[in-house]
């Protein structure tokens, strides 16, 4: 797995407007880009570049009065090993995604366009589908849960190992 | 699956989806750290939350992706092997976005240039009230993301253009822009350097304590220089651009007004790539300022064009929500 995908998902575990996603992404290859002369091979190159994501979060929403909440060292630390390990795991890959999204059933596949494709947080999707965001956030929760499965059960299928 | 592998994925759950309280946000943080089975599952989950967008969207890495034939234009100082792990983040978002110039200027030039530009953000320390009218020059060349913003958002009909709407500017934070529709109904947006607000030509007027909140609309608000603070905004070019200056003195069609060229130094930096700043000579006030060459990856016009159209001081509660709206009318704090 290459370094962006896991930068783009660090990211986007703790924002959630894509447009400041993009921006930030965006920040943080430059900021790869102008500090690469101080990278230090030793240490494993995603890891690094998700500790430049992290900085690149902090200045963005600096002098901001809406910030997010964002992760503290220990955290990103733990989860930049992770990011190492799970990109070693060839039991956990996106490229059975698509195929996982359309097994989807109609109203799940809906809420996935709803919270993915239109941006809308649970609240509004509630609002749409006249339910409550409890409910669908709850919902969102069991269909990551199902895309995760059949990502497994397709990547072992395959012939892969978790 | 135990009660904690239950807490633990509700609130991975939450985070993606931005609803964690800070107790909560707390109790995540030390799970994560607990465990590093933990932290694996959230790494899975987070690339899934962000493959999913990705996929239903077909955007950001994945059109990313698509230019990784650009490659010939990086930095020598890199490593194929390091190169080829960040090309597709780092140079094809650049790419996205088309920020490739690196223009040279002379040094005297420069120097002069430098010089009016000071004094540029000396005089707008004190400049009174200015009212600009704002046109947007479209290009036939649009990227299909782009296509797909203008038509969403032409399909929702809640934002009119910013081609044709007039910005009036004070001090810090202080502006007023008024769009209109096609049917002549007006969307005013402004903020009174503490509260910034939204008055639409019907519903609720929206009022929030976040200065910038309602700042999507403004000329060059998603490149960094929205145009509201001019002595940052400045400030700002001269960090980001080359500047040069353009010799008019004897040229009788600027008739007392000077202009700056600002052409960014590189693609580091987010913004127009090419910036005319026009102005009168004896006062130091703009006049006319032109951004081109705009990133378009979000949609948005090719160029931006503000005129200055009057210098008349407004009433000293113009840059308040309720001078643009009746009294009536059902006021909404947001909370952010």
């Amino acid at each position: 797995m290459s370094a962006l995908p896991a930068v783009s998902a660090f990211v986007a575990s703790q924002i959630q407007d894509r447009g400041q996603h993009e921006d930030i992404l965006q920040e943080t290859a430059v900021a790869v880009l102008k500090s690469f002369e101080r990278y230090d091979p030793k240490v494993a190159f995603k890891h690094w570049a998700i500790g430049i994501a992290r900085n690149q979060i902090r200045n963005y929403f600096r002098g901001r009065q809406t910030k997010p909440l964002v992760f503290d060292s220990e955290t990103v630390e733990s989860l930049a090993v992770a990011f190492d390990a799970v990109s070693g795991n060839t039991g956990y890959s996106l490229v059975f995604l698509k195929e996982c999204i359309a097994t989807l059933q109609d109203k799940a596949r809906k809420i996935c366009e709803l919270r993915y494709s239109d941006n809308l947080k649970p609240a509004a999707i509630a609002e749409k589908l006249n339910t409550s965001p409890n409910n669908i956030s709850k919902t969102l929760q069991r269909i990551r849960a199902t895309l995760r499965d059949c990502i497994i059960q397709k990547a072992q299928l395959e012939g892969g190992n978790e | 699956m135990s009660d904690r592998e239950n807490r633990f994925e509700k609130l991975m759950s939450r985070q993606i989806d931005g609803q964690l309280s800070v107790d909560e946000h707390q109790e995540l943080q030390r799970l994560i750290n607990a465990d590093p089975a933990n932290a694996k599952l959230f790494v899975e989950y987070s690339l899934l939350h962000d493959g999913i967008h990705q996929e239903l969207t077909g955007s950001e890495w994945q059109e990313v992706k698509n230019h990784v034939g650009e490659m010939a234009q990086l930095p020598s100082v890199w490593s194929r092997n390091r190169y080829i792990q960040w090309i597709g983040g780092a140079i094809a978002t650049l790419l996205l976005i088309g920020l490739f110039l690196i223009p040279l200027v002379s040094g005297t030039t420069a120097l002069a240039a430098e010089e009016q530009l000071a004094r540029l953000i000396s005089v707008s320390k004190v400049a009174s009230d200015r009212s600009y009218l704002i046109t947007a020059i479209e290009s036939n060349k649009k990227s299909r993301r782009a296509w797909r913003t203008e038509f969403k958002s032409r399909e929702k009909k809640k934002q009119p253009p910013v081609d044709g709407a007039m910005l009036h500017i004070r001090g810090k934070n202080q502006y007023v822009l008024v769009r209109r529709f096609a049917n002549g109904d007006q969307f005013v947006t402004g903020c009174d350097g503490s509260q910034s607000w939204a008055v639409p030509p019907k519903g609720k007027v929206r009022v929030s304590q976040s200065i910038d909140r309602f700042q999507g609309a403004l000329p060059g608000s998603q490149h960094a220089i929205p145009f509201i603070n001019i002595r940052d905004d400045l400030e700002n070019i001269r960090e980001a651009y080359d500047i040069r200056w353009l010799d008019t003195e004897n040229d009788s069609r600027s008739s007392g007004t000077g202009c700056l060229i600002a052409e960014k130094k590189s693609s580091e930096y987010r913004g127009a790539k090419y910036i005319e700043i026009w102005f009168d000579r004896k006062s130091g006030t703009i006049t006319e300022i032109l951004f081109d060459k705009l990133p378009r990856a979000k949609g948005g016009p090719q160029s931006i064009f503000l005129e200055l159209t009057d210098q008349t001081d407004l009433a000293s509660g113009f840059f308040r929500h309720e001078a643009h709206h009746n009294s009536e009318r059902e006021v909404v704090n947001e909370r952010d």
